[in-house]
């Protein structure tokens, strides 16, 4: 046990350590080299020569592959707003039914897509960053609750996938019959706290690759099931941001917010901009945490960004201090 | 996350749980240690800065070195015991910081005197009672009247008096010959001087 709990073990009613926020890169690696591009189309796709119309040909089909999909399910394409999307979306998944697709979001936003370059007979491909539409798929996950997923309709089908763990928590409690109440991003009661951390810590890598490959394999539909299996077109997933929290509940927010005034504003390092403390650095979406934002590609220090989160309640009632870590967020972006 | 010793492929999350975790313990480690440790928070600053009461008076700040918020202050923590429910009038305490002060009432009048009280009632180190001429000391105003006299008294002054001007013949002096007091007095010095030594202030 570290000094802090160990100092304020009796103001504390329990404390749980989970990941929040975690954003994965999806990459088809093959279709990273344009070689291997053009030897998948001559072996699967009878010899069709990559150009430049052929490239623009397949986002095209995957729009109108869209526009059916959205029909059938009854889900509206909505272009993204200026503000939130956490806010902008919440609507759209009340009554949201498990592994439903409640709203798309459409934005023009930077990725790296396959390019042809050349003329008539003799074109050469490459990667290059573009701005193009991509579309941002928000999820009501079986398993992992509130999620999305962006696919670029462009080649080689670059794709984000966004989740939450305390989604997740939230999930296997029910289904554990664990009572809890969520605030935000953090459980503020919990009546079996031991097995809250024992859920927590039961999260495997196959537990994000599962739902990242689901809905991947759903929503990229220019590949056939038999060449994901056969010749690795798949999505593989990275880390692309990831928040590790650690919750502390406290008994009495009395006691939170002398601690607040004492200690946090002089020693909460940031070396990304604002998002919030303690509970996660970076944007926690917990309306009073202190602001971080992700650090931009310059950072060239690998100190963790630490956040403090207070979530607020009438006086007198349980408080929670959250801090989370996001190195991640420092290096990668 | 390269720079934590955890690859990117999500096949590593137990790896890079380990690790965000060991960085949360580290983290709040450090945050008990500055709980923990006499860190100046800004209280003294605030003591001597001006108050703005909200009728807009201003009221000046304490002064660590004042003599006559010292004399008064001298004169609350010798009077608070007295048994008269630890209250007192400013013609009660007067003498007392006349006393301190070793003025005469023409030299400082209880007009200064409740100057000098007002500075104390706008830090909250003293209150008034309600519907009576009465004031009372309050602890924490005790407590600091205690502590500015003392690190006046006991370490300002001396200190600077023994750094200033020294008596040249104690310098002569072996160490077993000097008096307690002057001896830990001369290692406070003495360190004073290693320490400005270290942190590149060493007199020219």
């Amino acid at each position: 046990m570290n000094t802090f709990c160990e100092h304020h073990k009796d103001s504390i009613k329990f404390a749980y350590r989970c990941f929040d926020r975690i954003l994965l890169n999806g990459l088809i690696q093959p279709f990273q080299q344009p070689e291997r591009v053009i030897g998948f189309f001559n072996a699967y796709r009878e010899g069709q020569r990559v150009t430049r119309n052929l490239l623009r040909d397949i986002a095209q089909q995957f729009q109108n592959w869209l526009k059916n999909r959205c029909q059938k399910w009854g889900v509206p394409i909505v272009d993204a707003p200026e503000g939130r999307r956490d806010d902008f979306v919440a609507p759209y998944f009340k009554h949201a039914k498990n592994d439903q697709v409640v709203v798309i979001l459409k934005a023009r936003e930077p990725a790296r897509i396959m390019i042809a370059i050349g003329a008539e007979d003799r074109w050469h491909l490459q990667l290059a960053q573009r701005w193009i539409a991509q579309y941002n798929f928000y999820i009501n996950d079986g398993n992992w609750g509130r999620m999305f997923v962006r696919v670029c309709p462009y080649l080689p089908f670059s794709a984000r996938v966004c989740l939450n763990q305390h989604h997740w928590l939230a999930n296997r409690m029910r289904s554990e019959g664990i009572d809890f109440k969520q605030c935000s991003n953090a459980f503020l009661k919990c009546s079996h706290p031991q097995k809250l951390q024992e859920l927590a810590d039961s999260l495997t890598t196959h537990d994000l690759s599962s739902c990242g490959q689901k809905w991947l394999a759903c929503l990229t539909p220019f590949f056939k099931d038999s060449e994901r299996k056969t010749c690795g077109c798949q999505h593989r997933l990275f880390f692309s941001q990831v928040e590790y929290c650690d919750n502390l509940i406290f008994h009495r927010r009395a006691a939170l917010d002398q601690l607040g005034s004492d200690s946090w504003m002089l020693t909460a390092p940031s070396a990304s901009p604002a998002r919030s403390p303690p509970s996660s650095v970076a944007s926690s979406p917990s309306t009073t945490r202190e602001s971080f934002k992700p650090s931009s590609k310059t950072s060239i220090y690998p100190i963790p960004s630490f956040g403090l989160t207070t979530h607020t309640g009438p006086s007198n009632s349980t408080s929670a201090i959250t801090c989370a870590c996001a190195p991640s967020r420092l290096l990668m972006t | 996350m390269t720079a934590y010793g955890v690859k990117k492929a999500i096949e590593n999350l137990p790896q890079l749980r380990d690790r965000l975790s060991a960085v949360c313990d580290n983290y709040l480690n450090v945050q008990q240690d500055i709980l923990e440790s006499f860190v100046d928070r800004g209280q003294l600053h605030n003591l001597t800065q001006p108050t703005v009461l909200p009728s807009g008076k201003r009221i000046p700040g304490l002064k660590l070195d004042h003599p006559r918020q010292l004399a008064l202050m001298h004169a609350l923590v010798c009077f608070a015991h007295i048994a008269a429910g630890n209250t007192f009038t400013t013609a009660e305490l007067y003498p007392y910081v006349l006393a301190a002060l070793q003025m005469s009432a023409d030299q400082y009048s209880l007009a200064s005197l409740r100057y000098d009280l007002r500075k104390l009632r706008a830090k909250d180190l003293v209150e008034k009672l309600p519907k009576s001429r009465r004031y009372q000391l309050r602890p924490q105003g005790y407590s600091i009247c205690l502590v500015f006299l003392k690190l006046f008294e006991r370490v300002y002054s001396p200190l600077t008096a023994g750094l200033l001007q020294p008596y040249r013949a104690d310098s002569k002096l072996h160490d077993h010959q000097r008096t307690q007091l002057d001896r830990l007095y001369q290692k406070i010095a003495d360190d004073l001087d290693e320490l400005l030594h270290a942190v590149g202030l060493k007199a020219a």
